[in-house]
This record gives C-alpha cells, structure tokens and sequence, in this order.
C-alpha cells in the first residue's frame, strides 16, 4: 500500500482531502487490482476544478499538496467539481469526457492508469 | 440545604451521590466552569418529579433538569450544592395520533427514537432532526428552541409544540394549549398561551413533563443536493430566492472550514485555500410525486443560474454521487446524525454562538463574523439555515477546542462575548445564552422586558429552585 500524504493539512483545500481520502481508502477497502492500479501510478499531476488546484506526486508515497506556480507536472485534469466527484463515484465520466466537462492533457500512461482508479473506484 | 432525603423518594439504583459519579456530571463539552452536583436522581414517573420539588422547595436545594448534556452552553451544569435530575429513564411515546399528526413524548425520547418510532408505526410522517446526536431529546430541543432539519417549514421546534405539561413550583402538573381543556393536544390556539412560560427559559420556570409533538407529512420522493458557493452574497440571494419558491424542505449553508472538518482536518488553517469555494450548500427537496420532485430540481437550479452563472456555483452534487466519491458525506444522509467531526474531537471542545436573525442582514454578519473568528486564529466554521419560509435563519459561529486547556477555554470566552455583540448589532439574537454571555444579555435587553421576564421568574420560581443562574433571573 502507498502512503498517502497531505502536505499542510489544515491548509488544504477540498478537492485535495477528496483525492486524498478516495485514494487511501481505496488502496484500504478496494480489490486487489485496484491496489496494484494504485500502486503503478507514477509521475505528477495538477488537479484543477472550478478554481481549485492541487499538485499530485506519485512516487514511492502519493504527495498531495496546495499548488505551486513553478511545480512542473507531468499530466494535467482539469474539470467541474461535479464532473470529478462523478467520475469518482464512477459515473458518467464518458459523457463528462466527451463533453468537455472533464479535460486533460500530458502524460497518457499517467493519465490512463488514473482515469482506470477512478472508474474501478468503489 | 439537605439532600440527605431524597432516598425517601428515589431508590438507590434512581440515585446518585458518590462524588466519583457525580464527576460526570459536573460538566459539558463547552468552556463553562464545571460544578459538581450534590446528587443526581433519575425520576421514573412525574409523581416522583412533583415530589422531588416539593422537597427541593423545602430542604432548600436546587434542581438542573438534564438529558443527554448537548446544549452547547452549559445549560444542565447544576449550581454549587444543586441536584442534577436526569430525565433519560422517562422515554415513552405516551400517545400518537397519525391522523392529528401528533405524539406525546416524555424528556427522555431522543431522536433516535422517535425516527424509530415513525418509521414503523407511521412512515408518512416525521418530525425534524437537529444536527446533535441520535441520543439527544427532542423535547430538550423544542423546549430549549433548537432548531432542525425542517426548520425552513416549522420554525424553530419550539413552534412543533402543541400543548406541554410541566411540574410547578409547587408540586402541581399543569397542561398548557388546547390540552388544558380537552382531551387531544392538537395545538396551542385558542386559549392564552401558557407554553411560553416554559419555552426557552432553560429550565428556570419547572420541570417539563411531557409535549405533545407536531408530525408532519413525510413525502415518498427526496433528493439531497450540495452545491459549492464561491461568495457570500451570492450565496444568501439565492438563499433569499429560493424561500420564497417554497420548493425545499431545508436549506443550509456551510463555510468552507466545515467541509474540511467533515474530511478529518480538527483545526483547520483560519484562511482559505485560493480558489477554494467559500461555503456548501445543501439542499433537501421532496414532493409527493416524482415528476413534482423533478420540476422542482429543475427550478431551484435555475435560481443558482440566475444569481451568478458565471462560476459563482458549482452544478447540483447529488448526495448519493458524493458519498460514493466521499463516504464521510454519508453522514448528511440520513437524520438523526452524527456528527462525530465536530462532537467527538481529540480537544474534545465544541463551543458556538449560535443566534436567529433576519435574513437581509444574514451576509454582512456572516463576513463580519467570520473575520472576528480568524482574528482570534479560529478557522472560521459557521453554520446558517434558513427558518421558518424565511421570516428569520439561524447563523452559528463554531470553534474546536481543547477542553483541558484553560487557555483555550479563555480564548473561545472571549471570542463568544465578541461574536454575541458583533451578531446583535446585525439583529442576530443568541439563543441557549450560555451563563458567560448573561451580564452582556441583560445589558443589552430592553429594560421592560428584562423586568418582566424578571416578575415571570418570581411568579413561576419564588424560591428560585429551579436551574437557577441560567438565564441569570
């Protein structure tokens, strides 16, 4: 299981907490090839939705924290929070792709294997 | 002042009077200083009740009606010397009428129970649910003018009270509403309203026995939404909109601090993060058919689009979708609830002003306060809902703390007697006025009233028995 951590928790803003307690939680109660999906994520990641940003580092540990300027991702999602909370309750994500409600761009391997947590997210 | 006696009235296993168990009377969660009890009773039946006063009356002591010690104010804390009287043993559902939509509950019914009740014997109806624990007395709320989750329709719960009954200073049980003159206690008009006498004085004019409890109709189709708000005024206009509509059963609003306490964070940093949304909204919405329901979806959603299209608001976040992307969202699910974020904390502390006031000052006060509680370093976690069609919205100001610290206790005083003031000043009133804010209280009421409510004491509590302090009469 990958640690997941929360730099300046109490600063953090929601969508941050969400990813941070979707991920532990499935790594925690999900099956076996969500764990191994989990695991093999690699890269980084700025998250954004409506206005709210956070910066994602899978390596050894899963670091979540508040967005840099000058942090360098190597993929990118950007969306509606109602988008993203449906894609993480796996639901509707194709019509939200589709439609615009959910972009991204930068690192497919990343990208891929993160869109897969989410719509195996239970 | 003796309690030797009591054992005349309550058997061992109805009393207590080791001071090792009278510790766990002594206090609340909140800042207020603890005070040991000089014995705790728990009465079975009103006999013992009218007993119990007519002793307190004569020996001198005093009497703090308690049940589960949620009042966030240090309401059920007894006087130096005082008795604690536990009301949880008397828990019945007395009567219940599906038709007259009432029930007649004793103190120690709690929320749970009543949700219990209701959803066997009569699933078409239902009462309103506080955001306090399942374990907590629904008429401590009504008589205490708490608030609920159907709020928007009734008003605060003391407006669900249709009659009550209550053991006087003397001993004697009176009824109050139509209950004093008939057999069904459908309601409070047309006699003079004696139920007044009892509702929100804190337990300072007797011992409420029983209420009969309005029921209101529960409907089959709900849906619960939550939309992201980024500013308050847009916030409250849509707020002021939507009552008007009369589309919603409730409707809350929650700051940003409050989200992320719901998501583990105790004490969350006093500013915001940047483009973080300032506050939640929820929405509870219900009709007795499901086309109903979805027109009235649909016309909420077009007043967020008409207050601010531009990114002022998330879309709707059905309940069900976040709480498969969120599970602690699960605790929005279903009432009674609890809120285990803000009432079983590692500091333990949980302290408020909570306050009703108009909602056309409802923005100003909400910014002014929130800027008053990040001056004194609290995340500023508030919680507003809109009462009673709009006439008035509660608007509570939240701190986390740690109980044991006496620093901190100072702190969440002080911050109180600041946010009392500030709210008054926007017409937002304090209700449960914990006894810290009392001096401040009278300072600010309108003499006559002060007097008056004074005389009333005198009248219904000449030996000053009853929960004395409180209020400070």
């Amino acid at each position: 299981m990958k640690e997941v951590l929360v730099l300046e928790r109490d600063r953090i803003n929601l969508l941050g907490l969400i990813l941070a307690n979707f991920l532990t939680r499935q790594q925690a109660d999900g099956s076996a090839g969500q764990r191994k999906r989990i695991i093999g994520l690699k890269g980084t990641l700025r998250l954004m939705a409506d206005g709210m940003r956070i910066f994602v580092d899978f390596a050894d540990r899963i670091t979540i924290s508040r967005d840099r300027p000058d942090a360098k991702a190597s993929a990118s999602v950007t969306g509606e929070m109602s988008a993203l909370v449906g894609l993480m309750a796996g639901k509707g994500w194709v019509k939200a792709v589709l439609t615009g409600r959910i972009g991204f761009r930068g690192n497919l391997f990343l990208l891929l294997r993160l869109f897969l947590v989410f719509i195996f997210g239970r | 002042m003796s309690v030797d006696n009591l054992s005349d009235i309550f058997t061992p296993q109805c009393l207590l009077l080791e001071p090792d168990k009278l510790a766990e009377y002594a206090d609340d969660m909140t800042e207020a200083e603890p005070q040991l009890p000089a014995a705790v009773v728990f009465p079975e039946n009103v006999e013992q009740i009218q007993q119990l006063v007519v002793m307190a009356a004569d020996k001198g002591f005093t009497l703090t009606p308690r049940i589960a010690n949620q009042n966030v104010g240090g309401l059920a804390i007894a006087s130096e010397g005082g008795v604690v009287v536990d009301l949880t043993r008397m828990n019945s559902v007395l009567d219940f009428s599906p038709t007259d939509m009432y029930a007649v509950i004793e103190p120690g019914v709690t929320q749970q129970q009543m949700k219990d009740f209701l959803d066997e014997k009569a699933p078409d109806l239902r009462i309103g649910y506080s955001l306090a624990p399942p374990d907590t007395s629904v008429l401590a709320n009504c008589i205490m003018d708490g608030l609920s989750n159907f709020s928007l329709k009734c008003g605060s719960m003391s407006e669900a009270i249709l009659g009550l009954e209550a053991v006087l200073h003397d001993g004697t049980v009176v009824k109050t509403g139509a209950w004093a003159l008939g057999p069904t206690p459908y309601g409070r008009p047309p006699l003079p309203d004696l139920t007044g006498l009892f509702v929100a004085w804190l337990g300072t004019t007797g011992i409420v026995t029983k209420i009969s409890l309005a029921l209101w109709p529960q409907h089959p189709f709900r849906r619960r939404f939550f939309v992201l708000a980024r500013e308050t005024s847009a916030a409250f206009e849509v707020v002021r909109r939507l009552v008007k509509l009369e589309l919603l059963d409730d409707l809350g609003v929650l700051s940003w601090p409050t989200g992320r306490m719901m998501l583990g964070v105790e004490q969350p940093h006093h500013e915001k993060d940047g483009g973080e949304y300032a506050y939640f909204m929820y929405l509870d919405i219900s009709s007795p058919f499901a086309e109903q329901l979805e027109f009235k979806v649909q016309k909420a959603a077009e007043v967020f689009n008409a207050v601010d299209s531009n990114g002022g608001f998330t879309s709707f976040l059905d309940l069900d979708d976040l709480v498969k992307a969120m599970p602690e969202a699960e605790k929005f699910r279903e009432f009674p609830t609890d809120l285990e974020f803000l009432t079983k904390t590692e500091g333990g502390g949980l302290s408020w002003v909570g306050t009703y006031g108009p909602l056309s000052t409802i923005d100003a006060c909400c910014d002014a306060g929130m800027a008053c509680m990040a001056k004194h370093g609290f995340a500023p976690g508030i919680v507003c809902r809109a009462m009673k069609t709009g006439h008035y919205a509660v608007l509570r100001f939240v701190e986390l703390f740690d109980v044991n610290s006496p620093e901190e206790r100072a702190r969440v005083r002080a911050l109180n007697l600041e946010l009392f003031d500030l709210c008054l000043e926007y017409g937002f009133v304090q209700y449960k006025p914990p006894m810290a804010i009392i001096p401040r209280f009278h300072e600010k009421l309108q003499p006559a009233s002060l007097k008056l409510m004074k005389q009333v004491k005198e009248f219904m509590d000449p030996g000053n028995i009853f929960n004395p302090g409180k209020l400070g009469l």
